[in-house]
């Protein structure tokens, strides 16, 4: 999955790669058991720079890290010596060259993991960058799914602040390449018909919510001036049948009321969605071992 | 001097002609149109074959740098630049560092322009410190030779403050240049909300931020009967309501950069995202719509001049993610192969493009004998090529912020005369 760059964005994959990918750590080639360090791969350093509050995705980086002997750097944004008049740049090239092998970064700025790659010229894990993508969640995303549909073709509707959301556009840009039918419902500002139209995918109306396979919720993205439009998910909305993915963190009573944490858990796939994300960070983790 | 081509711009006719330049010193001395075998000593004429020739540019809005900011760019590279670009004149933003907000700096600017080929007229600022909250001393500022004022960079959005200002610029009879955006809208200014900006993941804003500026501010000219000026204007929304403000006969002014009338953010989505940062600019570049209404609107008059918004930056401000790089791009150097390549795409008349080149900029900046070719007014002409295909380059700057770098464009500067002397010759 891993490009010189590392994995900046989901645009360029390809089809069968990504199914490959999946269907490789399906099988366990990515698993907790079977990546351990003493496998004797080489010893790698690589940067954690967080310049966005993170828990799951940071710990999850983290954690597969140390399975697999990875050490870390944590940069953190207080660290920065910007305050004193440096350039990012400098700041980057200053790191690389600690004997870094690669970098995982959040930033609030779109393309940053871009520029940090053009800094430094190592491989960087895109963690997420502004409004943009987040590809290892939208790989987890697909994981998920890949285990759920056994090779069905799923009937998907996004609910929520896409325009924001980079989660949405990196797992509808993964999703839609698996062949999944993606919707988005229409919300009263009319910014997701602009979306649907940008991303080619179809628009429902949001109280056909539970004839979808699955609902996926974004979350609303307060740090980038949206403001609540739509009341939260209810239950009911769900139907008998749909299935819940949300990447996190679940703010309750803001997108989702409080009464979901009752679905049925096979029904709720947002830890499954969670662990999947820690499967693909391992296994991209180990990719660039090799 | 001699100098000779089958296409001299005549104005009279709105027309290229075969004609003839002489030039004494630094003035034209007289312009003849006709037959070549008329001239009496034609082994003395320089003859610049079917090479087009009329008066430069005239620039109303450029960002000279300098003082505190010299490495982003000095007076002497803009002089330079100038020169290649084929431009004569250029009316220079008031936020440098530091702002030109009182006499004293302004004084500085005067003594330090003098030095170069080029005319650099500098305006003052409306606010100190372009903090939009207290006067400059406008009429102290008036008295000298600025072309105006302009808080450019920032709005005016203080309604009081815009009144005094524009009543205190008609009095003068100098420009009062606006940079029509409202902050409250605009947020960081980054793209047009557009499907592009979705799929590119960068925060889209609305025009309103442009058109709610643009519509207070030429209601309140309409009812002072005092003309404002445009700055950069970027949406066609914007252009809609000038074309009515032009119906109504109320007295304006108005820009089209280079990049709004060239760059759309459909554009933007065939570049590597690392070079994403050198469309970013303020306002914001929008929709091939809002290109094509901007282009339609020079062609009908509602915008009447060409100006740069040439911005320097330097690598520590411009090399970064798009949402954290600074505004502007540099163009200068390739002024008129630039709006060539507009007006190519634009299909704008020559007699309108020389006139918002050069003519409305020097009547606008009260410049009487400037940007024309009449007889007694100063030779600064521009000899082009406009047919010729060249990859755009910037040899004469420190700062490289564009991202028309290597595009392919029509049209190159063959020689530029300034006041009579050349200073510029591409052989």
């Amino acid at each position: 999955m891993l490009t010189p760059s590392g994995l900046l964005s989901v645009a360029p994959f390809e089809r069968k790669n990504l199914e490959k990918f999946l269907r490789s750590i399906s099988s366990g080639g990515g698993t907790k058991s079977s990546s351990k360090s003493s496998q004797g791969l080489s010893q790698k350093l690589g940067v954690l720079g967080f310049f966005e509050p993170s828990t799951r995705t940071k710990l999850s980086f983290e954690a597969a890290g140390r399975q697999l002997g990875i050490s870390w750097l944590d940069l953190r944004p207080e660290d920065l010596s910007l305050q004193k008049g440096e350039s990012l740049e400098d700041t980057f090239k200053n790191i690389a060259l600690y004997g870094v092998n690669f970098f995982v970064i959040r930033h609030s700025a779109s393309y940053f993991p871009h520029w940090v790659h053009r800094w430094t010229q190592l491989p960087v894990l895109n963690a997420g960058d502004g409004t943009n993508e987040h590809p290892t969640q939208a790989l987890g995303d697909a994981l998920t799914l890949y285990q759920l549909a056994k090779g069905k073709k799923l009937e998907i509707c996004f609910l929520g602040d896409a325009c924001r959301s980079r989660v949405a556009k990196s797992s509808i840009r993964v999703l839609k390449n698996l062949g999944h039918r993606i919707s988005i419902v229409d919300e009263s500002r009319g910014e997701n018909r602009a979306f649907a139209k940008a991303f080619e995918i179809s628009l429902a109306p949001r109280k056909k919510l539970s004839s979808f396979d699955i609902v996926y919720c974004l979350r609303l993205q307060k740090e980038r001036w949206a403001q609540a439009a739509e009341e939260p998910l209810s239950l009911s909305e769900l139907g008998k049948t749909s299935k819940l993915m949300d990447a996190g963190p679940v703010i309750w009573g803001e997108t989702m009321q409080r009464e979901i944490q009752n679905l049925a858990p096979e029904r709720n796939l947002i830890l499954k969605q969670a662990e999947n994300a820690f499967l693909v960070r391992l296994a991209l983790l180990q990719e660039l071992q090799k | 001097m001699i100098i000779h081509s089958r296409n001299v711009w005549n104005e009279i006719k709105a027309k290229f002609e075969p004609g003839f330049l002489t030039i004494s010193k630094d003035r034209i001395e007289s312009i003849e149109f006709g037959d070549p075998s008329r001239s009496k000593n034609l082994s003395k004429v320089v003859d610049y074959g079917r090479f087009h020739i009329f008066a430069s540019a005239i620039d109303l809005h450029v960002h000279s740098r300098d003082f505190k900011e010299s490495h982003k760019q000095r007076f002497e590279e803009l002089d330079a630049q100038a020169h290649r670009g084929g431009v004569s004149t250029m009316a220079c933003m008031a936020n440098t560092q530091p702002r030109m907000d009182s006499v004293q700096y302004l004084k500085e600017f005067f003594k330090r322009a003098q030095k170069l080929q080029a005319k650099l007229i500098p305006f003052a600022t409306v606010t100190k410190n372009l903090d939009g909250e207290l006067p400059t001393d406008w009429e102290a500022l008036l008295k000298l030779p600025i072309a105006g004022l302009s808080d450019d960079g920032k709005p005016v959005m203080n309604e009081k403050i815009f009144r005094g200002a524009l009543l205190a610029t008609k009095k003068a009879k100098k420009l009062f240049s606006l940079h029509e955006e409202d902050l409250s809208i605009s947020r960081s200014s980054q793209l047009q909300f557009s499907e592009s900006s979705i799929r590119l993941g960068i925060e889209g804003s609305s025009d309103e931020s442009e058109a709610s500026m643009v519509e207070r501010d030429i209601r309140i000219a309409g009812e002072l009967k005092a003309s404002v000026h445009f700055g950069h204007l970027s949406s066609r929304r914007s252009v809609e309501i000038l074309r009515a403000a032009r119906k109504n006969k109320i007295a304006f002014s108005a820009e089209l950069t280079p990049h709004h009338g060239l760059l759309s953010v459909e554009n933007a989505e065939t570049l590597k995202p690392t070079d994403l940062s050198l469309m970013k600019v303020c306002p914001v570049i929008r929709e091939d719509a809002d290109r094509r209404a901007l282009l339609l609107g020079l062609s009908q008059g509602v915008i009447d001049c060409l100006a740069s918004d040439h911005a320097p930056h330097s690598n520590f401000d411009k090399n970064l993610p798009y949402s954290l790089a600074a505004h502007g791009m540099i163009s200068m150097e390739n002024y008129l192969p630039l709006y060539n390549e507009l007006r190519l795409q634009g299909k704008i008349s020559w007699g309108v493009f020389l006139k918002a080149l050069s003519g409305r900029p020097a009547e606008l900046l009260g410049l009487k004998n400037e940007g024309t070719l009449l007889k007694g007014s100063i030779a600064s002409i521009a000899v082009f090529d406009p047919d010729s295909l060249q990859s755009l380059k910037w040899t004469r700057s420190q700062a490289q912020n564009t991202p028309f770098q290597n595009r392919k464009v029509h049209g190159r500067v063959i020689a530029h005369y300034l006041k009579g002397k050349k200073v510029f010759d591409e052989g």
